[in-house]
């Protein structure tokens, strides 16, 4: 009953407030579409680094340090009077480089283990499981940390040590999908053509569980980045002077009240990254979980 | 006994889709009367689950409802939100189809009842789960059971339980959607008669909205058929079903298995745009020229029947000779409709 | 002349992690169906019919008892027997919403057994669908359409040409009017007896309903919670 009268009530919401409603989606569309568009000018940023970052990234200056934002310096200069704008510019290309990478790696080693330790079941879904509640049972900072200092830092560790950290979200989250999917009468009619269980999973399960993996994809770049961000400051990842914002607010610090520049730019450029992920996410969200016209269907 | 408790008037219900506006209620003109059991038949997208939800206003704020619903002198599409909650439950009872995703799993059967007295009576909670357990009694399930949660039912019992929810605050109407969809045929007739029996004894009304014509012509007194959001027949159970006026009706009732199972070809057609005249002709069987062309009003009375046929009892037999003579009249018969007679 | 033969067969479920608890689905059910004929099988909600249905056709591995498809003992068939068994014995279900994979094109589900059992070459594939829903009547705009815009009759049709474009022998169809309305039922049930008589396809009707049994069957057998208590 009281389904019942949560039913009535989120209709009767929605004769109440149907105007706030609308607006209300609105708003979340656009959100969805500010966050695609500001991922645009990040892939655009890190794409043609070279041409808009007006200094060389690397390049120190001794005489012109720690300078405020100028016409030459747009976001001022850093302790080692390098350019802070051309470095967070570059800065984009680690980012989102360590975020796809290991998202890719992550969404597709995670579907087929997910995939096959659903599907298959027995001995195989157990030993993939058992291996997910392993790494699930460490807090993710922790298991990253431990991992890329016994690898030691670099570009291809950070992306090794979230890799290994990250995929469980993936496989569990398909292997619920496949067990649900597995039971619907499509696949047991699939069955009794008696093909392989690889066509099986690859024609009729995996398409039905892919969009899930793509929202979840979607806001695990933005988990991913800051991660990276994280191991960076704590000296971990990606290391001076190679540009990083997580590296460059670790070498900020020291100077935060008197050049706050050096700490608010890259500080900024990773809320941005962040925001822009998390809304693009949950727009696709809203818009693969939402079957149409349910008013519709449902007479 | 000869007040009607419900009566709708030329009531149209629209939702605007991204394929067209799809008309799923059209000038339905129907009246429940105190203390009767009306049934109304349709096949799956006729919209007759759209016209259950319209009376309880559970529509979503896509569909768009013009016309009249009166309930006892009150119109409930005049009513604020507000006050509309005063009906739901109370003065109109809903059961909607499927119980198992009607019913909250994490709470037990007793006390998804109790809380309706609790919410709209103010109950406190001993006196609530008091009432609960002569409510689950009512419908056949002992009150030691009031603790077990849905999954514990089988769809029988579920069913059960949703009578009780529905009949919960005695309500002078009570508007079951399918409640026996997806039972077996045993239980089927053990709900539909407890729902019947209650219903009868408390001297209440009930709109009983179900596919099963068998099922309908034994639980009740009248019977409206619905075909493509339009009510195309309604009268007296006993007179429909062994003397249907309309094609469509009769068609219905002879595709049962159990009296001959004739088979009619063609699909119901699309709510957004139905077909010109009669929306049945393109199915039927015993249709003249004019169908395609002039729409029906619902005619009658003959007794207490009303058809949306434009030809007569003589007409069915398909007399050649008398055709131009019905095209005539359904032209004339058309131009009654429009003037409102 | 006898086209399956069921002797014994049980289908049994274990639960419970210390207590054993046995649940008999299909516990000993002995049958035969003649080459086009209908066998119809009544039972209530959960008495373990469609159980049976699927251990007959090996979707189930069945406890023990043995089935004779066509004179074989294809209780221990393997591999490329077991595969060559598909084309043979089909399924039909009951709820047509959900029996076609949805995000696959009404053309490429019907022309998926063809492609995975080679039954006709890709030139000819087009024709061979044409004619499949020529021979259950469905429109040919409908198949480059998804699932979910169609009615619950037309993708019962729909799956009835995925099947039968595998000139199947052999069809378990379970319950697969009861979802449908009455006019619809009316329609799927000719086409099904239709068939029967055009390819002289053998049938395991399941249902709970009793006269829809009675139009379509040649005998009806009674099943109650796993056996059969009575033939018609």
């Amino acid at each position: 009953m009281t389904d019942m009268i949560e039913k009535i009530k989120l209709t009767e919401k929605a004769y109440l407030a149907e105007k706030r409603l609308v607006f209300g989606e609105f708003r979340k569309n656009r959100l969805a579409i500010s966050g695609l568009l500001l991922i645009a000018v990040l892939c655009f940023l890190a794409m043609f680094a070279p041409e808009i970052a007006p200094h060389d990234p690397l390049a120190q200056k001794l005489d012109s340090r720690l300078l405020s934002p100028s016409s030459e310096y747009p976001f001022g200069t850093d302790e080692l009077g390098r350019c802070i704008f051309s470095r967070v510019v570059y800065g984009t290309r680690v980012s989102l480089g360590i975020g796809l990478l290991v998202v890719a790696a992550t969404s597709i080693a995670g579907t087929v283990l997910g995939l096959l330790s659903g599907y298959m079941g027995g001995f195989l879904d157990e030993a993939i499981m058992r291996g997910v509640d392993i790494v699930m049972a460490f807090p993710n900072i922790i298991l990253a940390l431990v991992i890329a200092g016994l690898l030691g830092p670099g570009f291809s560790s950070v992306v090794l040590a979230l890799a290994l950290t990250q995929w469980p979200v993936y496989a569990r989250l398909v292997r619920g999908q496949v067990l649900s999917l597995r039971k619907r009468a499509f696949v047991e009619a699939a069955r009794a053509l008696r093909p392989s269980s690889f066509y099986i999973m690859r024609k009729h399960i995996l398409p039905n569980c892919m969009g899930p993996v793509i929202v979840l994809g979607t806001l695990e770049i933005a988990h991913v980045i800051i991660f990276a961000a994280a191991l960076s400051f704590l000296g971990l990842g990606i290391q001076p002077p190679d540009p990083e914002w997580g590296s460059m607010l670790k070498a900020g610090i020291p100077y935060l009240r008197t050049a706050p520049q050096l700490t608010f730019f890259p500080g900024l450029m990773i809320i941005f990254t962040v925001f822009s992920f998390n809304f693009a996410g949950d727009g696709l969200r809203d818009s693969f979980g939402q079957p149409a016209n349910q008013e519709v269907l449902a007479r | 006994m000869s007040y009607s408790i419900l009566s709708i008037e030329d009531l149209k219900v629209s939702f605007k889709t991204s394929k067209g506006t799809v008309t799923a209620n059209e000038s339905i003109y129907l009246e429940i009367k105190e203390g009767e059991i009306l049934g109304l038949i349709g096949e799956t997208g006729c919209g007759k689950t759209t016209l259950g939800k319209a009376i309880l206003r559970l529509l979503s704020g896509k569909a768009k409802l013009e016309g009249k619903i009166v309930y006892r002198g009150t119109d409930l599409l005049t009513l604020t939100e507000k006050e509309m909650r005063l009906f739901r439950g109370k003065k109109i009872g809903i059961m909607l189809q499927n119980p198992s995703a009607c019913l909250n799993p994490v709470l037990s059967a007793g006390r998804q009842i109790a809380e309706i007295y609790r919410y709209h009576e103010g109950m406190g909670k001993k006196e609530a789960e008091k009432k609960a357990g002569e409510m689950l009694e009512l419908v056949g399930i002992s009150s030691s059971r009031g603790c077990d949660y849905p999954h514990q039912f089988s769809g029988g019992m579920m069913q059960r339980v949703m009578v009780a929810i529905g009949l919960a605050l005695r309500p002078g109407l009570l508007v079951a959607d399918e409640p026996t969809k997806g039972l077996d045929q045993d239980t089927k007739l053990q709900i539909a008669e407890l729902i019947a029996g209650l219903v009868r004894k408390e001297n209440a009304s009930m709109l009983l909205i179900t596919h099963d014509l068998e099922l309908a012509g034994s639980f009740t007194d009248r019977i409206a058929v619905m075909y493509a959001g339009e009510i195309v027949e309604i009268g007296k159970t006993a007179e429909i079903i062994s003397n249907p006026k309309h094609p469509y009706t009769l068609d219905l009732l002879h595709s049962l298995p159990g009296k001959g199972l004739r088979m009619v070809s063609g699909q119901p057609p699309s709510l957004v745009s139905p077909p010109s005249g009669c929306r049945y002709h393109p199915r039927c069987s015993f249709r003249v020229e004019a169908c395609s062309v002039a729409h029906p009003g619902l005619m009658g009375p003959e007794g207490e029947r009303f058809t949306r046929c434009l030809l007569s009892e003589k007409g069915r037999k398909k007399e050649t000779a008398a055709q131009p003579f019905l095209t005539a009249q359904a032209a004339f018969r058309c131009r009654c409709e429009g003037e409102g007679i | 002349m006898t086209l399956l033969k069921v002797e014994d067969l049980k289908k049994y479920y274990y639960s419970g992690l210390f207590k054993k608890e046995v649940h008999r689905a299909v516990d000993g059910i002995s049958f035969e169906i003649g080459r086009g004929k209908t066998l119809g099988l009544v039972g209530k909600s959960g008495c373990g019919k469609s159980t049976l249905g699927r251990t007959v056709l090996r979707l189930l591995e069945p406890t023990a008892g043995r089935v004779f498809f066509d004179g074989q003992d294809i209780s221990g068939f393997k591999g490329s027997d077991l595969k060559s068994l598909g084309t043979r014995m089909q399924i039909i279900f009951q709820n047509p919403e959900s029996c076609l994979n949805p995000r696959m094109k009404i053309y490429d589900a019907i022309a998926e057994p063809l492609r995975l059992h080679r039954l006709c070459d890709r030139d000819k594939e087009r024709g061979r669908i044409q004619e499949l829903i020529e021979a259950v009547s469905l429109s040919e705009e409908l198949l480059f359409r998804y699932p979910g815009e169609l009615s619950g009759g037309q993708l019962q049709r729909v799956a009835i040409a995925r099947v039968l474009g595998m000139k199947p022998e052999f069809i378990v169809a379970d319950e697969p009017t009861s979802m449908l309305d009455p006019l619809v039922q009316a329609q799927i049930l000719f086409l099904l007896k239709k068939l029967q008589t055009e390819y002289g396809i053998s049938f395991l009707f399941i249902s709970h309903d009793m006269p829809v049994v009675e139009w379509m069957s040649d005998e009806i057998a009674f099943m109650e919670e796993g056996k059969i208590v009575g033939f018609r």
